[in-house]
């Protein structure tokens, strides 16, 4: 009887280790899996028009190999993207052109394609690609004007809006030249490009002239959906320079023109964006100067109707560090009472003027980036309702007044 | 020792924890999209007052049960209404769980195959969920309860916490302005949250099985839907915070969005849409394995049989057909629609008729003893 009890035991014992080891070999890992090695990771892409030109010395045959028979529709879009070289960075050689598209020393090469769809586009390049493109980690997109010029924005950005692998936070750029050739930039670190650029506007914190807060695909997205008009940071290349500076003006989905680095910072003031900023000031003589550093600030933004007139107020607050004295010729501290008021009173009107020459640069340009509209629309919405319409012809008119304080509360380490 | 697995009761506060883990959640992805474009900023509004609304519907459900003590829905409404009225009732009810449970399962399969499993066929998610859903539903309550508690409490917290992560770009602006020319558009979205609280016609089952000596029900149920109401109250607001109501307007998975937006910097976390998807499979779950139990349960009640696993077995390939069978955008849109006027009209129009039915053949049987 004992042996046969046993034996039942070991038969269930059997059977349940046979069940655990099946259920491990079908329920481990995915059906579909591919290995990291296996995908091209695109990290950036370019989008230029489509005529942007050959690259330098390639063929016909090369040109006509860079696009795909269209059943339809024109050619409108040169889409350059930036994959991954796994592997270790190559060393050497500035400038020089490898097999792939890019410079060698990079990390990265370029594969590129004209088309209509960008999808399309995409898909067709992956005949120049030995694995499959993969864009969970893409990190920058780069516009061209002359492409944002053919149709607006939102027909390119609606294919990175629409497809589940894209990321809701990637960082465009606009470039006035080509796009391309800014992901053919190796960055002096031989970080991956496109790792490197989205890097770039992660620093708006510190640059007041870097536009990098609610500019991200999915603020684009949010924008465009509520009609209103964007900014998109500016990116320039020269000489394998790269920097963002400015921004590009939309107006809705339409491109308008740029702001420059002062209109930038004015923008930020006014919109409140601004994390940390420089601002700098004469001090008692001409060829003094004094630089400022914001650390805190307390913005406020108002909207007010009296009868038919519509006006904004600006109140800001603005706390931070004299962080740089210069007085060429004589060696005099900073620690005096009168003079940080001095400087403060300065700080405040440089701010002013600053908030004003954004304010102006936008108005001029139709361009409505200032929250303007969203804050009429949201306290004063019945007012708002009657000039929605007419708000585009009104825009470039509506006052601004602005007030600032600034203290100073410390002068640095050194008196 | 005792068998934990064999419960034919339960108490007040587990039938209040089981009727959360019942409502909470499944709709929880697709509510801004349901009331943002009608109530717009104002949609937290519309799902105060749909708390408000399915409570009583709750509290009726509750009083309907107390006139008949110790018995369910299959025995008295026919008791009630007549034989087949009655029976067509709880056709009705039972017709609204299985569409439920249809548009449940498709839309859990068309959300996961998007932002998860992008080449996977919808069928075969279907078909991985009903495997467990139905081994689930196959239990007794007891282990159900036990179930739901344990995934409950793992799936929310999960989901909060990660959910949460959205208050990082949210702005208190895009809910102005607080004044409307649609109020219309507040009622209208109003109406349209059954689904948020859609499961809560289990009461109607499992009355007779609470073990009402402690703790008052009409607590626990205030707090079940109070809970379900304030989380949706929260995701409505977040929602709307982080993408605007038109952003919201613009987008399939709004909720998913705003995770998606999120950027935690320096750390190797990302895409945390994929986690709260994870987060939100135990919550799918929880619901489905209940609903297709009070299915089972109904199905076998009406027929006599003393077993529900049998029924159970029945309906799964109906399950999976009818879930499978909703193709194409628009027949899902049809379906939502149809279970979500179903479920309001039921809750909201003919149980509360049914009660009223109720206590007047009680005064008067009670006058007829006196």
């Amino acid at each position: 009887m004992n042996g046969g009890g046993c034996q039942v035991r070991d038969k269930g014992r059997i059977s349940g280790i046979l069940l655990v080891i099946i259920i491990a070999m079908i329920s481990s890992g995915c059906w579909d899996q591919r290995e990291l090695q296996d995908r091209n990771f695109v990290l950036a892409v370019a989008i230029d028009a489509a005529e942007a030109g050959e690259q330098p010395g390639q063929s016909p045959a090369a040109k006509a190999n860079e696009t795909f028979a269209q059943p339809h529709g024109e050619k409108r879009y040169r889409l350059s993207q930036q994959v991954l070289r796994l592997g270790p960075a190559r060393g050497g050689g500035e400038g020089q052109q490898d097999s792939g598209g890019g410079q060698a020393g990079g990390r990265t090469y370029v594969l590129s394609n004209t088309g209509q769809s960008l999808f399309e586009i995409i898909r067709d390049t992956l005949g120049q690609s030995s694995k499959p493109l993969y864009f969970e980690h893409i990190q920058t997109i780069v516009i061209s004007e002359a492409a944002v010029q053919q149709a607006g924005l939102k027909p390119i950005v609606d294919f990175f809006l629409r497809d589940a692998e894209m990321r809701w936070r990637i960082k465009v750029f606009i470039t006035p030249g080509e796009a391309r050739k800014i992901l053919e930039y190796v960055p002096p670190n031989k970080d991956a490009g496109g790792i490197y650029l989205a890097n770039i506007l992660r620093n708006h914190v510190k640059n007041i002239h870097v536009a990098g807060t609610r500019t991200d695909l999915g603020n684009i997205s949010v924008m465009l959906g509520n009609k209103q008009d964007l900014i998109i940071p500016r990116l320039d290349m020269a000489d394998n320079i790269v920097k963002s500076s400015g921004v590009a003006l939309f107006n809705k989905d339409k491109f308008v023109g740029y702001a420059d680095a002062q209109a930038v910072a004015g923008i930020k003031m006014i919109r409140s964006t601004e994390k940390s900023a420089i601002i700098t000031v004469p001090g008692d003589k001409a060829d003094e100067v004094v630089a400022f550093e914001l650390f805190m600030h307390d913005t406020k933004l108002a909207a007010h109707v009296d009868g038919d007139q519509i006006y904004f107020t600006l109140d800001i607050s603005m706390t931070g560090n004299l962080g740089e004295y210069q007085a060429p010729g004589q060696i005099k501290g900073a620690a005096d009472p009168d003079f940080i008021r001095r400087i403060e009173v300065k700080t405040a009107a440089e701010v002013k003027r600053i908030v004003l020459y954004g304010k102006d640069t936008c108005q001029a340009a139709g361009c409505d980036v200032l929250n303007f509209s969203a804050k009429l629309k949201a306290h004063h919405p019945q007012t708002w309702a009657k000039v929605k319409d007419r708000w585009d012809e009104l825009f470039p008119y509506i006052p601004l007044v602005v007030s600032v304080n600034v203290v100073i509360a410390q002068i640095g380490e050194h008196r | 020792m005792a068998n934990l697995e064999a419960k034919n009761k339960m108490s007040v506060a587990q039938f209040g924890l089981f009727l959360t883990a019942v409502m909470f959640g499944t709709q929880i992805i697709g509510l801004p999209t349901k009331v943002v474009p009608q109530a717009e900023q104002f949609a937290w509004v519309s799902v105060v007052l749909s708390g408000g609304l399915y409570f009583i519907a709750v509290w009726i459900l509750m009083k309907l049960g107390e006139i008949y003590p110790g018995q369910d829905y299959t025995a008295y409404l026919p008791q009630l209404l007549g034989k087949w009225p009655g029976l067509t009732v709880v056709a009705a009810v039972l017709l609204l769980l299985v569409v439920f449970v249809w548009v449940i399962f498709n839309q859990f399969s068309r959300g996961l195959a998007f932002f998860m499993f992008d080449r996977t066929p919808y069928d075969v998610i279907i078909m991985g969920m009903l495997g467990v859903v139905i081994y689930c539903a196959l239990q007794d309550l007891g282990t159900i309860i036990r179930i739901t508690q344990f995934t409950f409490f793992v799936s929310t917290v999960m989901m909060g916490s990660i959910w949460i992560l959205g208050l990082f770009n949210f702005q208190p602006e895009n809910l102005l302005p607080l004044w409307t020319d649609k109020p219309w558009g507040i009622v209208e979205a109003t109406f349209s949250t059954w689904g948020v609280y859609g499961g809560y016609e289990i009461i109607l089952l499992l009355f007779p099985v609470i073990n009402r000596t402690k703790g008052r029900l009409v607590l626990a149920l205030a707090l079940a839907i109070g809970f379900v109401m304030l989380i949706s109250f929260v995701v409505v607001i977040i929602t709307i915070g982080v993408l605007s109501v038109e952003g919201v307007k613009n987008e399939s998975y709004p909720v998913l969005v705003v995770v998606r937006s999120v950027e935690l910097p320096g750390t190797f976390i990302e895409r945390l849409e994929n986690y709260l998807l994870i987060a939100w499979i135990p919550s799918v779950f929880n619901t489905m394995a209940v609903l297709v139990y009070a299915i089972g349960q109904t199905l076998s009640r009406v027929s006599g049989f003393a077993d529900h696993r049998p029924w159970i077995l029945a309906v799964t390939p109906v399950i999976f057909l009818g879930a499978t069978l909703l193709d194409g955008m628009e027949m899902i849109k049809v379906a939502d629609k149809m279970v979500n006027w179903l479920g309001a009209v039921l809750s909201l129009g003919i149980m509360p008729l049914i009660y009223l039915l109720a206590r007047r053949s009680e005064r008067r049987r009670m006058s007829g003893a006196g």
